[in-house]
């Protein structure tokens, strides 16, 4: 608009008045480029978030794998508070709902190599939390074995 | 008429029947393939009554027993946890000897949970004392308040537990009853183990149960009764 203005203060000639449409025109043009190049972009982006929400960037054995109580995308969020309350109802009140427990979990997520959750760095629970840097202790008291595999290596 | 009544109506009853014969292992299946779902309630107390009487001098098949379920080393030195363990007493004057296990007697007032700062000891509702390792800090007051010495304290990490029984290192540990196996409806793994059947397991507060029908009509003592702890498990023969 300060354009316009200072413009009309000397378009008295109709040439220079002409000059000005046209340099105001060429503004309109490269904002409106500006703009398309914006969308372009943050459209972009969008994409590559969701692709990458798909997709993990690091190696992971999700062993049998499936899905028993939620999509694998509210798992990643939510997995932990599922286990803490469940560990909660097993140890004190002796409910021992099989689908959201630990050894639930491990039967269908370890790995089919080595009936582990946690022996290699691919394993299901380690290549995400070494991934997100996340230390969890619970395998220090819990095994994390297959336990029809524990069973069968333990029968003797 | 008549006789279309009838046989509609024993159309609907084998029918039903069929559907009942049909539906009904599946619901029971169900149940087992889901675990519990339901919480343990005070109307059943946990105990046992060990016969003295019956327990053999150098037997140790109920800590085998346990130490195997459990994932216990079986070791014997001050480091090593010991759940169950077998004592000889002897009354020295009249010269009569008794074998016994003692283990975690799952009092109803029990004081590790008592001195237990954070929680972590506690009592279930049927009667069966227990650790939760989440809220543990490894302080060991517990240990110090166990009149029967029940408790041990686990000194180095641990491996390859038994997927049903977490034992780690930094927290205490004793006689959980077995109450993996209690809540799949099994018995401990020493009441099972015990060649002498001296081991009867059951639940106290039913009257009709074996166990509750036999401390009704022997003598059985709880040891350290003086202390009022009124301990879950009970010794025949004592």
């Amino acid at each position: 608009m300060n354009l316009l203005s200072d413009q009309s203060l000397r378009a008295y000639s109709p040439a220079a008045c002409l000059q000005g449409i046209a340099r105001v025109s060429l503004r309109l043009e490269l904002m409106f480029l500006v703009r398309v190049v914006m969308v372009l972009v943050l459209t972009g982006l969008c994409i590559s978030a969701s692709w990458a929400a798909q997709t993990t960037p690091y190696k992971l054995d999700i062993g049998r794998g499936g899905q028993c109580v939620k999509d694998p995308q509210w798992m990643r969020k939510n997995h932990m508070h599922l286990l803490k309350h469940q560990r909660d109802e097993t140890v004190h009140k002796g409910i021992r709902d099989d689908q959201i427990s630990l050894k639930n979990c491990i039967e269908c997520h370890a790995s089919l190599k080595d009936d582990s959750v946690i022996a290699r760095d691919d394993s299901f629970c380690v290549a995400c939390h070494r991934y997100e840097a996340v230390k969890i202790d619970c395998f220090e008291c819990h095994s994390g074995t297959r336990k029809s595999a524990w069973l069968l290596r333990n029968a003797k | 008429m008549n006789d279309i009544h009838n046989q509609r109506r024993s159309f609907l009853k084998t029918s039903l029947g069929v559907a009942a014969v049909a539906i009904a292992p599946g619901l029971l299946l169900f149940d087992v393939a889901h675990g519990k779902s339901e919480a343990v309630s005070a109307k059943v107390r946990w105990g046992m009554l060990i016969d003295t009487g019956n327990c053999a001098d150098g037997c140790n098949d109920c800590v085998t027993a346990c130490n195997k379920e459990n994932g216990l080393s079986g070791g014997l030195s001050p480091t090593d946890s010991q759940w169950i363990r077998k004592i000889e007493i002897k009354d020295i004057s009249a010269g009569r000897a008794v074998s016994l296990p003692m283990m975690c007697q799952h009092c109803e007032h029990p004081p590790c949970v008592d001195v237990c700062p954070t929680g972590a000891s506690f009592k279930r509702a049927d009667g069966i004392v227990l650790v939760d390792k989440h809220l543990c800090i490894g302080c060991r007051y517990c240990m110090m308040a166990c009149p029967y010495k029940a408790r041990s304290f686990v000194h180095e990490p641990l491996h390859d537990q038994n997927p049903d029984v977490p034992r780690g290192r930094g927290t205490v540990e004793s006689c959980t009853l077995c109450v993996h196996r209690i809540d799949q409806g099994k018995q401990p793994a020493c009441a099972e183990a015990c060649p002498n059947k001296s081991i009867l397991f059951g639940n106290l507060n039913d009257p009709t149960s074996e166990i509750a029908m036999k401390i009704r009509t022997v003598a059985s003592t709880q040891v350290r009764s003086d202390l009022g702890l009124n301990p879950g498990i009970r010794y025949q023969g004592l």
